[in-house]
């Protein structure tokens, strides 16, 4: 019976999908298999290597396994991709033949047998921990065992808090199929925990809910939650969590798997018990397969909870490489080479329907000699003020022309913003805020290789001040940048290495005119290194208008080599800030250990606490990558810690 | 350009361009030009010919040979270099010179626990942060008070290529001790010699790592390593391509290294010689022996012609054997132990060592691996002849590999390997001529790892832990004892399984065995990574474990972009004092601090520690 059980689960992890699949194996791909794994292969091609930078770590992953599955590399050492994506898995991958379909009948599942909470990661005071990666060992010492990349939300005395996990995968698929192998299971790449005493522990569920198993023996939707959480509430009962790619796949079994279609968006769960139960996904936003959408977002209206927004990129190859029909979506570059856009969905109903997508900037890029260049925006972050405006800011990629004036030689980077004022429908005029200077090797494309080799992204944050400072509302935007502190470095690109700093900028006339940007937290004065790096920043606002930045920082390593987490808390409008330590010890960083992902992520947030609730703290959560196994951890963020 | 011209011809061809691109101070695009598409095309080309998943087979020198060749493809070269290295260079060897003369230093001292570090630390990050921080697969020899510890060494590659302190390219480092080991001072590289054109301007000629150490007396010291030569006329047209052997000699006690001498030479477009082991004979320190692998291209020589093993075939193995009689000035012809034709992807033969017993007889050592890479034997041959011929290959014992098989990646993702580490009791003790094999075998603890058939489509599910295990032969290697668990899981061990792995062993002047190896004991989650050490007095009957290491380092590979990331050495040695003064061992290792690996050290006497 057990053989019988893993033939069929091996079948189950061919089909559902080879984002986290665990026994993939290129010999066996379906159709639409194939069709999954070339899709993220034609990201890969279709991009310049500056443009492959705007993908979110999740479908960098992807196309890893694109990669290892298509295009296995050679062996222990060897290399297979570009510098910036390859992500150091020493071993080949299986191109030939299954170790579990010949061996299944020895393979048992230890889900009834784990040690849950025997190990725990790190002895970090004061720390909360979200994630349960000692369970996630007790499944393999190879893959799966990775936390990364958190959203938190808080209503009440609730907190949720969603993160792309590493054993998700394996949980989502494996345990409902050994319930019943008659059905397939949806995949979710995250996980979910949450707190019903504002943070003080939490309970994590071993996945977020994907959707509902197909029977194998009738035509159906696979649903795929991919690794982008991001997570909202309304009330201290209903929470949300958006995730992207999603990827309601309709299938049918006539003889094997044959896929009707494959479509890409970004989704939404939603709970109403305060994040212990979730029902069953469904797409905020839903296109073709042409179209990679990545990167959403989820902002929720303070002063109308039930108003939600999300943004999201949309990457577009409908208009040369078609890989199947459109289906009734007009092609809206349709002379030139790709179209990439920061589009926005909007809900006023707390997520039950949603408006038709409204474009924040949209770019439709001619050919160059080397793939589809010119100008085109990245990631996009949503602030909603009190007064219901809609602050949309974004990185925009601006490409540096040769002497012939069309030839894209280079590219540097801007943050910018645009603000609507009607509920997102469309949006105003485009706003410089600053040129980014990027962190590290600083190689223009959008994520810079730091020491240690790890490659974060470049993602401006932005918040809103929901107290009135005269006539408007300040509006904060933060970033790495690494302006300040450049050293020589014989082996970056360009001969510099710069140390990144948190920066912020500031509006105080409602988006028109941004301040210079000055770092949050400068290098300390007694500092013995030639710098330390600050990255990946989140941002919120409370009630009361006290400011809060955390940030992975290096400053308790003159090395530059261990992390520590840090927060910076300004109480007058983001002129002065004072730094709280939310780590009690440093860890190292250990990016290539789960050869299933990344470590790191691209974002992790900060929980404001409700408007009506002033007195409650700031909660962060955030990813300690290190030492042990990687984890979700979360803390109060108070001013003295 | 010969149209054959395979391997290490394009890396050097990469080298070139780099270093040409430093001299000139031409400050280069960073989109790939044209010419690097062509040096990756023949890159591929050359793993077609040799057969796939070629630099799978190789040591961890030769992968990062082959993995700082993509990187340096794909770097996007700054034109300046900072300074005038030469002078630099003759700074850094005052600087070091004095302190030798000075003694003992705070910042290369023994700690309160006798840990000392071997490196420069100050060396980390003087170039780069994106390398010259790692050391790492060390080697040592002991004679009296002077200790020298060799070790790969990205700064050394810092150092040469990027400040281009030397006109050839070195990635062999090197740190001396002159007062027992308990300070070291690090060299910023060993000397790779000259340019064979210095009027070309570009690199031609490197050094290239896997060290292995012997001394004959305190002042004479040898360091073996892989060498590569590509000799180019004035406008860097390449003119021949040469896998090499070499050995470095230092006649002051490791201060000053004279430029190499080859010591086995073949044609780059058709083999790469790895992994080498380097023996004195004891009781005739001019007679050294140096076994390595050559790795050839699919049907080179006549006798491997027929068949294919993979796809594309090949690639072909053969070991071989050179000697010195004149502490390593001249060598003879290489003499063939070993022959395997046209490897699988998974199959393997290599990882020799060699060892001299108190007869002048000469054993040597190595792994053969099946086709699916499942399974090892641990191969053992003696010459009674100082190497001309040898007696009958003999299976001395098995290993599973450790983690997954095939893939071969511990947790933590980075390599590791079933060599065996082989040494003789050449004491005048009760044992003297006892000859002892030791290495890592997992077929005694498996865990079930979901993950594992996909990672390792040839094995089942499993992830398998390693232990460190010890055969002895009482018969100059004619019969081998069961392997026997040098240290077994402590009965208090509370998680899955621990890793042990990278052992080096050795026999000290009263015959007492010394085994060290990297453990994960002390870690549940089997993650971290202590240091420890093995003694025994009986012969490997029973053994003491000693505890090398204060604090549990975690691993962490693929931080240095000119070292391939799932490199954390392949070797560490032990060392006794050759002279025979002193009893005990001089074990070196690495510790990782937050993704820095530097090279430490800890003199453990058979009775305690330092």
């Amino acid at each position: 019976m057990r053989t019988s059980i893993y033939v069929l689960f091996l079948c189950l992890c061919l089909i559902t999908g080879f984002a986290g699949s665990p026994l993939l194996l290129a010999q066996e791909l379906t159709p639409f298999q194939r069709a999954q794994l070339q899709h993220y292969l034609a990201i890969e091609n279709h991009l310049t290597a500056e443009q492959r930078q705007l993908l979110s770590t999740s479908v960098r992953d992807s196309i890893k396994f694109a990669h290892e599955l298509l295009d296995p590399p050679d062996g222990p050492g060897d290399d297979d991709g570009n510098l910036l994506l390859d992500l150091h898995s020493p071993g080949g991958i299986s191109a030939n033949s299954s170790g579990l379909n010949r061996s299944s009948s020895m393979f048992s599942v230890p889900g009834t047998s784990v040690n849950r909470g025997a190990l725990l990661p790190l002895g970090q005071r004061g720390l909360v921990k979200i994630s349960q990666p000692e369970l996630e060992l007790q499944f393999s010492r190879l893959g799966g065992f990775s936390d990364i990349q958190s959203s938190t939300a808080r209503c009440g005395e609730n907190v949720v808090t969603a993160y792309r996990s590493g054993i998700a995968p394996t949980l989502s698929e494996l345990l409902p199929f050994l319930a019943n192998p008659n059905l397939f299971p949806a995949q979710s790449l995250l996980g979910v925990a949450y707190s019903t005493n504002g943070g003080q522990t939490f309970t994590a569920l071993p996945f977020l809910h994907a959707g509902p198993a197909v029977d194998f023996t009738q035509p159906g939707v696979i649903l795929e939650l991919g690794g982008n959480a991001s997570v909202g509430c309304s009330t201290s009962g209903r929470f949300y969590v958006v995730n992207s790619p999603f990827n309601p796949n309709q299938i049918t079994f006539p003889n094997g798997f044959e896929v009707d279609v494959l479509s890409f968006g970004a989704g939404i769960s939603i709970s109403e018990d305060g994040g212990q139960t979730w029902a069953d996904p469904v797409p905020v936003v839903l296109k073709n397969q042409n179209h990679t959408i990545d990167s959403a977002f989820l902002a929720t209206d303070p002063q109308h909870p039930n108003r939600l927004y999300v943004s999201y990129l949309d990457i577009d190859f409908s208009f040369f490489d078609p890989l199947v029909l459109p289906l009734d979506e007009p092609q809206l570059c349709p002379d030139t080479f790709m179209r990439i856009a920061s589009e926005v969905v909007s809900s006023v109903d707390g997520g039950r329907t949603w408006s038709h997508p409204a474009v924040i900037r949209e770019d439709c890029l001619p050919q160059q000699p080397s793939g589809a260049q010119g100008f085109h925006p990245a990631s996009t972050r949503l602030a909603i003020g009190a007064d219901g405006k809609v602050n949309a800011a974004y990185l925009l990629m601006v490409p540096v022309f040769g002497s012939d004036g069309t030839t894209v030689v280079d590219y540097h980077l801007e943050v910018h913003v645009r603000q609507s004022s009607n509920g997102a429908r469309s949006f105003g005029h485009d706003v410089k805020v600053s040129d980014l200077v990027q962190i590290g090797a600083g190689d223009h494309s959008l994520r810079s290789t730091l020491q240690g080799f790890f490659a974060p992204a470049d993602i401006p944050v932005i918040a809103v001040d929901p107290v009135s400072h005269g006539k408007s509302q300040n509006l904060y935007i933060a970033w790495a940048d690494g302006r300040d502190n450049p050293q020589p470095d014989l082996a970056a690109p360009f001969g510099t290495y710069n140390y990144g700093d948190i920066v912020l900028s500031r509006s105080t006339d409602g988006g028109m005119t941004w301040s210079p940007p000055g770092a949050v937290s400068p290098t300390p004065a007694g500092f013995k290194g030639a710098g330390r790096d600050q990255f990946l920043p989140s941002i919120a606002v409370n009630a009361r208008g006290t400011v809060v930045l955390c940030y992975y920082d290096r400053r308790n390593d003159p090395a530059n080599n261990a992390f520590d987490r840090y927060c910076s808390i300004s109480e007058n409008q983001a002129r002065t800030f004072h730094d709280v330590r939310q780590s009690s010890k440093t860890w190292t960083f250990g990016q290539s250990w789960d050869r299933l992902g990344s470590w790191l992520g691209d974002y992790d947030t900060i929980a404001p606490p409700s408007i009506q609730d002033n007195s409650a703290d700031f909660f962060g959560s955030f990813g300690i990558s290190g030492d042990d196994v990687t984890g979700i951890f979360g803390r109060s963020i108070q001013r003295e810690q | 350009m010969s149209n054959n011209l395979r391997y290490l011809s394009v890396l050097f061809v990469w080298w070139f361009y780099f270093s040409a691109a430093l001299l000139s101070g031409r400050a280069q695009t960073h989109k790939p030009n044209q010419t690097k598409h062509v040096g990756i095309a023949h890159l591929q080309d050359m793993e077609t010919r040799f057969g796939p998943h070629f630099t799978s087979h190789l040591s961890a020198g030769g992968a990062n040979a082959f993995h700082i060749a993509q990187v340096l493809s794909r770097t996007r070269v700054n034109g300046k270099s900072l300074r005038p290295s030469r002078e630099l260079h003759q700074e850094m060897m005052a600087r070091a010179q004095s302190k030798l003369l000075a003694g003992p230093s705070e910042a290369g001292a023994a700690g309160a626990n006798g840990l000392v570090r071997v490196n420069d630390a100050s060396f980390d990050f003087d170039s780069t942060r994106f390398t010259g921080y790692t050391q790492s697969e060390t080697s040592s020899a002991w004679c009296g008070k002077n200790i020298v510890v060799g070790f790969n060494d990205s700064a050394a590659f810092a150092h040469t290529v990027l400040q281009h302190q030397a006109p050839a390219i070195s990635l062999n480092g090197v740190a001396v001790s002159h007062d027992n080991g308990q300070s070291f001072v690090g060299l910023p590289f060993v000397n790779p010699g000259p340019a064979l054109n210095p009027s070309s301007g570009f690199f031609d000629s490197q050094l290239a790592g896997d060290p292995s150490l012997v001394c004959t007396d305190p002042q004479q010291f040898v360091y073996a390593s892989i060498q590569t030569q590509i000799p180019v006329d004035s406008q860097g047209n390449v003119l021949a391509a040469f896998a090499e052997m070499a050995v470095s000699r230092s006649s002051d006690g490791g201060v000053t290294w004279d430029d190499p001498i080859t010591v086995a030479k073949k044609d780059l477009n058709f083999h790469f010689l790895d992994k080498e082991w380097l023996a004195v004979d004891p009781h005739h320190p001019n007679r050294m022996y140096l076994t390595y692998t050559d790795f050839q291209n699919h049907g080179t020589e006549s006798d491997c012609t027929g068949g294919s093993g993979d796809i594309g075939g090949g690639p072909d193995v053969a070991l071989e054997m050179v000697s010195s009689k004149d502490g390593g000035l001249t060598w003879g012809s290489p003499t063939r132990f070993g022959r395997r034709c046209a490897l699988t992807v998974f199959s393997n033969l290599t990882g020799t060592q060699v060892a001299v017993g108190p007869n002048g007889e000469v054993y040597v050592a190595y792994t053969w691996t099946d086709d699916g890479g499942r399974l090892a034997e641990i191969r053992f041959r003696r010459s009674d002849d100082a190497g001309q011929t040898f007696g009958p290959e003999i299976v001395a014992g098995t290993a599973v590999p450790a983690a997954t098989p095939v893939a071969g990646g511990l947790q933590g993702d980075f390599r590791t390997n079933a060599d065996p580490t082989l040494v003789v009791d050449n004491s005048s003790g009760p044992r003297r001529g006892m000859v002892y094999l030791v290495w890592t075998d997992a077929s005694r603890h498996s865990f079930q790892d979901v993950w594992g058939g996909f990672f390792d489509f040839n094995s089942d599910p499993t992830f398998s832990f390693g232990d460190i295990v010890t055969s002895r032969s009482l018969d100059r290697g004619n019969t081998w004892s069961a392997a026997k668990l040098v240290s077994p899981v402590p009965a208090n061990f509370q998680g899955a399984g621990r890793d042990q792995f990278m052992a080096g062993a050795a026999v000290d002047v009263q015959g007492t065995l010394g085994i060290c190896y990297s453990d994960r004991r002390n870690d549940p989650n089997n993650f971290l990574v202590d240091h420890y050490c093995s003694i025994s007095g009986d012969g490997g009957n029973t053994f003491r474990d000693i505890r090398e290491t204060p604090v549990s380092w975690t691993p962490n590979a693929g931080t240095d972009i000119v070292i391939n990331p799932a490199y954390m050495g392949d070797y560490d040695t032990v060392s006794t004092d050759a002279t025979g003064a002193r009893a005990g061992f001089f074990s070196t290792f690495q510790i990782v601090t937050h993704g820095n690996p530097d090279v430490f050290a800890l003199s453990v006497e058979a009775g305690k520690q330092h």
